[in-house]
C-alpha cells in the first residue's frame, strides 16, 4: 500500500457571518495516499470546496479555519507560517478550479501567466521558461504551442481553458493536484477528453489528484477512493468499488437513485 | 399519422455578422439553425440534445416566435407562425410557454410570487383581475409549493423553489405546449430528480406537450419519448429515446453516448469509448459535405464532398449520415 501522503483530520471550518455561524466544514476527516485518485463527492453546499481550499489554506473572509490538522510531508500546515505556506502552495500542491475564464487573469498572455509560477517557484530564468511552457502546453494536449502562448485566454475556448491550468497545476510537479469541480462547465465531449487528459497525466507524474465534484458518474469512472460529505460531514467514505456496489449510507443510496442513467430504462428517480 | 401538434418545415435561423463601425454592413450569416424539419406530438416530450452552440435554445426560441426565423415554417396544428403578427401572434402565444434553465435570473427580483405568476395572466387578459389571487395560489399548489407563500420574493426560495415558481408563472395561462429549455442543468441532483418528476406528472395530468432542451443525455433520455441529436444548426440523427440510446447509428451521437459517464462502477468499467477528434487536434478543414466530417472518425471523401441528407433507417429512425 502507497504511503499516505495528505491528512486531513476532523478539520472544522466555519464562516461567521453577522446573523450566524455557518459550520461549512464540521469535522471532515479522509487521507490521499501516494498517486491515487480520491473524490470528494457533494451536493452545493455540502462543504467540499471550502475543504480543499481549507487545505490550501485560502479559504475567504469570514471563513476561518478553526480547528483539526492537515498534516502534508509530516508537517501540520495549520501551523506553518504564511512564508512557507506560499511554497507549499503551487510546488508541493496544485490546484484547478471549476471556472477556468475568472481564475486566468485577462491581461496577461497564457505564456506569461504560465511562466510566472515557473520563475518565482523554481529561478527558472526566461528562457528555460518558455521551453517549459511550451512543453507543459503539448502535454495538455495544445497544438502549435509555440505560437499558442503568444495568445489571450479570451482567445482560447472553456475546454482549452481548462487545459491551461491544468498545465499551470502541474507545472511545478506537485505531490497533489486538486481538482475543484474541473470540468463542470464544460460539454461532456470536451469533459471525457480534458479529465482523460488530467488522470492520465497524473498517473505518469505519479501525482495523486483529490477530484470534487458532485456528478457520480464521473466519480465511478475515475476515482480510486470517495468520500461522501453532506452538511459539513463525511457520511461516507471507502473505496469506489465498494460504494457503488453497496452503498451503506441512506444519503449515498439517495445521490445514486437520484441520478437518471443513459445505460438504464425509465424508472422513477427518488425525489424528495 | 400521428397526432402532431407542431410541426417545423425547413426552419433556419440566421444571425448577421455586421462588420464596420461608420457604415455597418453584413459580412456573413451564423447559420445556428440550418434547415430542420420535425414534428412534436401531442402529449409527447421530445427531446433535444447537443453540445454548446449547436442550436438547440435558438430551436426552442424559433418555435416560439421569440427569434423570428429567418425562413422555413412552424405550424401549430397546421396554421404557420411565422406569419402572424400582434394581436394574433399574442393569442398564439398563450398556448405555448416556456421554462428557462436559469430560475436567478429568470424571476424579477422586485416582484413577488403573486406578481410574477399572475403577470401572464393580466397580459392575457384571461379573467377579472379578482380572481387572479385564486388562480395563483392553485398554481402553487399544482408545483407543490405552499400558497402562503405568496407573498414573497424570490430570494426567499431556494434554487428547486425558484424553478418551481417559474413552471407555476408558465403553467398560468394553461398553454398547451412547453418549451423547456435546460429546466434542471443548474440544480443539484436530487432537485434535479425532484423537478422532472413534477413536470412528469403535469404532463399527464394537463396533457402538455413539451420540447425538452438539455446538454445531459442521461436527463433527456429520461424524459424523452423522441430525441432529436443536433450538431452546429442541423439534426444529424432524430429516433424514439430507446433508438437513440441503444441502436445509435450516426458517429457523433455514438460519442456523445461514450462520453457521458455513468454513476455505476461495473458498468463504467465494461464500457468501451468512442472517441473523435477535439478542438485541440489542430486547424479543422472545413468540409463542402457533412458538417461533422471534420472531426469523424469513419467518414471518406465522400463525406467531405457532399451533405447526407437526413433518410429513414427504420420506423421513427432518421440519420444524415453516408457511413451508417
Amino acid at each position: 500500500m502507497a504511503g499516505t501522503l495528505l491528512q486531513v483530520k476532523d478539520l472544522k471550518t466555519y464562516f461567521y457571518m453577522p446573523e450566524a455561524t455557518v459550520k461549512a466544514v464540521d469535522g471532515v476527516s479522509y487521507d490521499v495516499r501516494e498517486a491515487e485518485t480520491v473524490a470528494l463527492v457533494g451536493e452545493s453546499g455540502s462543504g467540499k470546496s471550502v475543504s480543499a481550499l481549507s487545505i490550501m489554506r485560502l479559504v475567504p473572509y469570514p471563513g476561518r479555519i478553526v480547528g483539526g490538522e492537515i498534516i502534508f510531508d509530516g508537517e501540520n500546515l495549520l501551523e506553518l507560517p504564511e512564508k512557507r505556506m506560499r511554497n507549499i502552495r503551487g510546488r508541493h500542491i496544485g490546484m484547478v478550479f471549476q471556472e477556468p475564464m475568472t481564475s486566468l487573469n485577462p491581461v496577461l498572455t497564457i505564456g506569461a501567466q504560465l511562466a510566472e509560477s515557473l520563475k518565482v517557484r523554481l529561478g527558472m530564468d526566461e528562457g528555460t521558461a518558455r521551453q517549459r511552457v511550451i512543453e507543459l502546453l503539448r502535454m495538455v494536449g495544445i497544438r502549435d504551442a509555440d505560437r499558442r502562448l503568444r495568445s489571450y485566454p479570451h482567445q482560447f475556448s472553456g475546454g482549452m481553458r481548462q487545459r491551461v491550468m491544468i498545465a499551470m497545476a502541474l507545472s511545478c510537479n506537485p505531490e497533489i493536484l486538486i481538482a475543484d469541480e474541473p470540468t463542470t462547465a464544460l460539454d461532456v465531449t470536451t469533459q471525457a477528453q480534458i479529465l482523460d487528459m488530467m488522470t492520465s497525466l497524473a498517473q505518469q507524474m505519479g501525482t495523486a489528484l483529490l477530484l470534487i465534484t458532485h456528478n457520480l458518474g464521473i466519480v465511478a469512472r475515475y476515482a480510486d477512493r470517495i468520500n461522501i460529505m453532506y452538511e459539513g460531514k463525511l457520511v461516507e467514505s471507502g473505496t469506489a468499488d465498494d460504494i457503488f456496489s453497496s452503498p451503506t449510507h441512506a444519503y449515498t443510496r439517495k445521490l445514486l437513485e437520484c441520478v437518471p442513467r443513459i445505460d438504464k430504462k425509465r424508472s422513477r428517480l427518488a425525489a424528495s | 399519422m400521428p397526432n402532431s401538434l407542431i410541426e417545423v418545415k425547413n426552419l433556419k435561423m440566421y444571425f448577421p455578422v455586421v462588420s464596420g463601425i461608420l457604415v455597418p454592413r453584413k459580412v456573413s450569416d451564423i447559420k445556428a439553425v440550418d434547415d430542420i424539419s420535425f414534428d412534436i406530438r401531442r402529449g409527447e416530450t421530445f427531446g433535444l440534445v447537443g453540445e454548446s452552440g449547436s442550436g438547440k435554445t435558438t430551436v426552442g426560441l424559433s418555435l416560439l416566435q421569440l427569434y423570428r426565423p429567418t425562413s422555413g415554417q412552424v405550424l401549430l396544428e397546421g396554421k404557420d407562425l411565422c406569419k402572424l403578427r400582434g394581436s394574433e401572434l399574442r393569442q398564439v402565444r398563450r398556448r405555448m410557454q416556456a421554462i428557462f434553465q436559469d430560475p436567478y435570473s429568470s424571476l424579477n427580483p422586485r416582484m413577488n410570487v403573486f406578481d410574477i405568476i399572475s403577470e401572464p395572466l393580466g397580459i392575457h387578459h384571461i379573467m377579472s383581475p379578482r380572481e387572479y389571487r385564486r388562480k395563483v395560489e392553485e398554481m402553487l399548489t399544482l408545483v407543490d409549493l405552499d400558497p402562503g407563500m405568496i407573498s414573497r420574493y424570490p430570494h426567499e426560495f431556494s434554487a428547486g423553489e425558484r424553478q418551481r415558481i417559474g413552471i407555476a408563472r408558465a403553467l398560468a395561462v394553461g398553454p398547451e405546449f412547453i418549451v423547456c429549455d435546460e429546466p434542471v442543468s443548474s440544480l443539484d441532483v436530487c432537485v434535479q430528480a425532484q423537478i422532472l418528476d413534477i413536470l412528469d406528472s403535469l404532463q399527464t395530468r394537463l396533457n402538455l406537450t413539451y420540447l425538452f432542451i438539455a446538454h445531459d443525455l442521461a436527463v433527456v433520455g429520461y424524459m424523452s419519448n423522441r430525441i432529436a441529436v443536433m450538431y452546429l444548426g442541423q439534426f444529424v440523427e432524430l429516433g424514439t429515446r430507446d433508438q437513440i440510446f441503444e441502436k445509435p447509428l450516426h458517429p457523433y451521437t455514438r460519442a456523445l453516448l461514450s462520453a457521458v459517464p455513468i454513476p455505476d462502477r461495473a458498468a463504467e468499467k465494461k464500457r468501451q469509448r468512442v472517441v473523435f477528434a477535439d478542438e485541440t487536434s489542430g486547424a479543422l478543414t472545413p468540409s463542402n459535405g457533412c458538417s461533422f466530417a471534420p472531426r469523424c472518425t469513419v467518414g471518406d471523401e465522400q463525406c467531405h464532398e457532399a451533405v447526407p441528407e437526413m433518410e429513414m433507417r427504420e420506423a421513427e429512425h432518421w440519420v444524415a449520415c453516408w457511413k451508417s
